[in-house]
């Protein structure tokens, strides 16, 4: 299947954060700084290289580098970039990508190309972002 | 002392159908820009086709665009067994007897200046052929009547595009195309909301069809010389992505570049005036992947009377662009230190990066946005 990215026409509101490489240490810094009541409604989940951060619009955190992502209504468990979209029917898309990733949510991401499992967020505790923080030390 | 010039008579004409698209569109919600491209095909001396489901005020918007207009309506929903008669007029029995057949097109769509067809698709051969007549040259042909047909614009409608051939070849003499949706979630508070304001308010007649044909009188003279080598580049480009246009709408999008000129209140035809191009294409799959093929040859986009029109066509709406950048500014012109100042930077950053990446943000949002990012690092 050869498909494209192609820009958002519309990009919707975020419901996520994702910052990778350098982008994710700001990223897990301004959470941080996030009051922990505000906390409470996001949810975190990391890997070697990237942090992702899911909840409402208004209480994500910013750092510069950071992206945003969000769901689309016609593929509810594929989270893509809001300003970018493949330029194919996404639930199409979805159910090839379901196929080979049992997982569910994902996030498709273009640069570098990658899919990445949502699933395993937990909420955005001090626990959590220090034990983020150790693992990438280690 | 400097004195501002005074609008020339085409301005002011096109100030004045601005006008009218507005109160035209009052209270009906995302559909400015189809009242914006029945003005720009009318200037044009073009047709619009709307495609899309029933329900979605398809004939109320050209109805009230029709009243603010002021010009004679015309309105028909066409069936298989529509006859011609019912949009012709009836044969002349006065001049039967004497042995002439002669339509009386009296308060029929030949004495239209502003017409609306819908379901044209479903209109016998008879029909389409004395309509393809109609719109092409202006001109009436049936029995011995012949007629010059007043006929600004014909708006047609239907539910989805034909797939027949001979029926593809007539929604190709539609030179826009519009695809329309249902009124999204979001926006459903304001379609409630405007639909009932709408029923009660009459549409204000704001201009004369006379200031359409005064624009529309001025776009053979509009100077296309620069327009020229863009809209061939930008069509290479849409070739280069396997996206192809007759040479019939490559050669008539002109028309529709000149005209938006003229309502934007210029005579020379430059970047800004590319965008109609995007409405050119004749499928809705089309002018999805044409959106991203232009993205850079229509980054220039803009017109101040058609607003609605351009932000659709091209990817990254001006408007939304233009409000970041106003809300920003206002943002950096209060106090860095106020209570909530580094928030609102951070809420407005984080909007600005969800609706602009690193390559499609403009220049202008991306200097705000430089300086909200130092407001935000540096809060005193």
């Amino acid at each position: 299947m050869k498909w494209r990215w192609r820009a958002e026409a519309d990009p919707p509101a975020p419901q996520g954060a994702i910052g990778i490489g350098a982008a994710a240490q700001g990223l897990l810094d301004a959470l941080a700084r996030v009051d922990p009541r505000g906390r409470e409604a996001l949810m975190l989940t990391a890997n070697a290289d990237a942090a992702i951060v899911t909840g409402a619009a208004d209480a994500l955190p910013w750092s510069d580098g950071v992206a945003y992502i969000a769901p689309r209504a016609e593929a509810p468990a594929l989270w893509l970039p809001t300003t970018q979209r493949p330029d194919l029917p996404l639930d199409l898309l979805l159910r090839a990508i379901a196929r080979r990733h049992r997982a569910s949510p994902l996030l498709l991401w273009p640069e570098p190309m990658q899919i990445l499992p949502l699933h395993r967020a937990l909420p955005a505790s001090d626990a959590l972002i220090a034990q983020i923080r150790a693992h990438w030390r280690s | 002392m400097t004195f501002s010039p005074e609008p020339s008579a085409a301005e002011q004409a096109a100030a004045r159908v601005r006008d009218a698209v507005h109160s035209a569109t009052a209270g009906l919600v995302e559909r400015e820009q189809l009242a914006e491209l029945i003005v720009l095909a009318a200037v044009a001396q073009e047709h619009l086709l709307i495609i899309g489901p029933p329900g979605t005020a398809k004939s109320a918007v050209v109805r009230r665009v029709a009243a603010a207009l002021g010009g004679r309506y015309f309105e028909y929903l066409l069936g298989r067994f529509t006859e011609p008669a019912e949009l012709f007029g009836p044969v002349d029995l006065r001049r039967l007897r004497e042995g002439v057949v002669e339509t009386d097109v009296t308060g029929m769509l030949p004495e239209a200046e502003v017409a609306f067809l819908d379901e044209v698709f479903l209109g016998s051969t008879a029909i389409l052929n004395t309509l393809l007549g109609v719109l092409n040259e202006r001109r009436f042909r049936r029995g011995h009547t012949q007629l010059d047909c007043p006929l600004r614009v014909c708006v047609g409608a239907a539910n989805a595009l034909p797939d027949d051939e001979s029926l593809a070849a007539f929604a190709d003499r539609f030179l826009l195309h519009l695809f329309v949706e249902p009124v999204p979630d979001h926006q459903l508070e304001a379609l409630l909301e405007g639909g009932w304001q709408a029923e009660r308010a009459a549409v204000e007649h704001r201009t004369e069809l006379a200031d359409i044909d005064l624009l529309s009188r001025r776009v053979p003279q509009v100077n296309m010389g620069q327009a020229r080598g863009l809209l061939a580049d930008a069509i290479r480009k849409l070739r280069s992505a396997g996206l192809s246009l007759s040479d019939r709408r490559i050669v008539k999008v002109q028309r529709l570049i000149a005209a938006a000129t003229v309502l934007a209140g210029r005579d020379s035809a430059t970047a800004a005036d590319l965008w109609p191009l995007f409405y050119v294409m004749p499928t809705r799959e089309a002018q999805a992947a044409a959106q991203d093929a232009l993205r850079d040859s229509l980054s220039m986009a803009a017109n101040p009377t058609l607003r609605a029109a351009v932000e659709h066509a091209v990817l990254q709406p001006v408007s939304r662009a233009a409000r970041l950048i106003e809300a920003a500014r206002s943002c950096l012109h209060g106090a860095a230190d106020a209570p909530g100042s580094a928030t609102i930077a951070e809420a407005l950053l984080r909007e600005i990066d969800a609706n602009f990446d690193p390559h499609s943000i403009p220049p202008e949002l991306a200097a705000e946005r430089a300086r909200l990012v130092e407001r935000v690092a540096s809060p005193t």
